[in-house]
C-alpha cells in the first residue's frame, strides 16, 4: 500500500481546521472557500489511502470529481474573491462554479465503469489506472480541463500577484514569502496532476503532500501576524 | 496612544536577488502547466 496519501490526508485535514478557525475568528468568503477547497483536496487524498487497500467504485469516483475536478477550482475561487472586492464578478463566477458543479458531480457518478477494475492493483496508484476503469465521456474531460485551468490560475497566479505587490512595496514580509510558498506549493499537485491527465508521468501522491505542506506553511507565514 | 508599527522591510542581499528568481521560476511552472494541457488538447500527449 502506499503510506504517502495517509500523511497527505492528516496534512490536509489539519490544515482545512486551520483555515475553518481563522474563518470562524475573522470572517471572509475567501476563506469559508478555501476551507471548501481543502475539504475536497483531502476527500481526494482519503479516497487514495481507502483505494490502497480495496477497490470501491463510490470511492473511485470521490476522487475523480474532488481530486480531479473541484478542488483546484474550489481553491481558486477562494483567491478570486480576495483579489477581486469590487462589484459583483467574484460572487457570479462562485455561482457559475456550484452550477457546474453540480454538473460535474451528476457527470461523475453516472459515469459507467469499463470492466477493467477486475484487475485493479492496490499497490499501484489510482491515478496510474482510473483512465482504463472510469469511462469518461468529452462533457466530462473538458470539465476537468476547465475547472482545473480556471483554479491554477486563480490559485497560483492569485498567489504570485499577491506576492509580487507585496514584493513591489516592500511591505508585510511575511505575507510575501507566504504567498510564495502557496503559490508553489499550489503548482506542485497542479503540474503532477496535469502531467498525469496527459499521460506524460505520475508523481501525484508526493506531489499533494508537498503542495499540502508547503501551502500550509504558507499560510501560517502569511497569517501569523508577525511581519 | 500608540503608534503602530512599520509594515515595511528591507531585504536583505539574498532576499533582493532570490525572491524574484523564485517568483519567476513559479510563473514559468503556471505557463508550463498551461502549455502541457493545451498540446495534450491538441493530441500531442499519450491522452487526457
Amino acid at each position: 500500500m502506499n503510506i504517502i496519501p495517509i500523511f497527505s490526508t492528516v496534512v490536509t485535514f489539519v490544515f482545512t481546521f486551520a483555515v475553518f478557525y481563522r474563518y470562524h475568528q475573522k470572517g471572509g468568503l475567501h476563506l469559508l472557500l478555501w476551507g471548501f477547497g481543502l475539504l475536497l483536496y483531502g476527500l481526494g487524498t482519503l479516497s487514495e489511502v481507502i483505494l490502497s487497500f480495496t477497490f470501491n467504485e463510490l470511492v473511485l469516483k470521490l476522487w475523480y470529481l474532488t481530486g480531479a475536478m473541484l478542488t483546484a477550482a474550489w481553491l481558486g475561487q477562494g483567491s478570486i474573491h480576495l483579489l477581486i472586492r469590487k462589484g459583483k464578478l467574484a460572487i457570479s463566477l462562485t455561482y457559475a462554479l456550484i452550477a457546474v458543479s453540480v454538473i460535474a458531480l451528476v457527470l461523475v457518478f453516472i459515469a459507467p465503469l469499463s470492466g477493467a477494475q477486475t484487475a485493479y492493483n492496490v499497490a499501484g496508484t489510482v491515478s496510474d489506472q482510473y483512465k482504463a476503469i472510469l469511462t469518461r465521456n468529452g462533457l466530462m474531460i473538458f470539465l476537468t480541463i476547465l475547472l482545473n485551468i480556471y483554479g491554477t490560475i486563480g490559485l497560483v497566479g492569485g498567489a504570485l500577484y499577491s506576492a509580487f505587490l507585496f514584493w513591489r512595496k516592500k511591505v508585510l514580509a511575511g505575507r510575501m514569502f507566504g504567498n510564495i510558498l502557496i503559490a508553489g506549493g499550489a503548482l506542485l499537485p497542479a503540474m503532477a496532476g496535469t502531467l498525469v491527465k496527459a499521460g506524460i508521468m505520475d508523481a501525484l501522491y508526493i506531489s499533494e503532500l508537498f503542495g499540502a505542506l508547503l501551502m500550509f506553511a504558507g499560510f501560517m507565514l502569511a497569517t501569523s501576524g508577525k511581519e | 496612544m500608540k503608534e503602530k508599527p512599520s509594515q515595511r522591510f528591507k531585504p536583505s542581499a539574498l532576499t533582493e536577488k532570490l525572491v524574484p528568481v523564485v517568483l519567476f521560476i513559479i510563473l514559468l511552472g503556471l505557463l508550463a502547466v498551461l502549455a502541457i494541457t493545451v498540446l495534450a488538447l491538441l493530441g500531442y500527449t499519450p491522452g487526457f
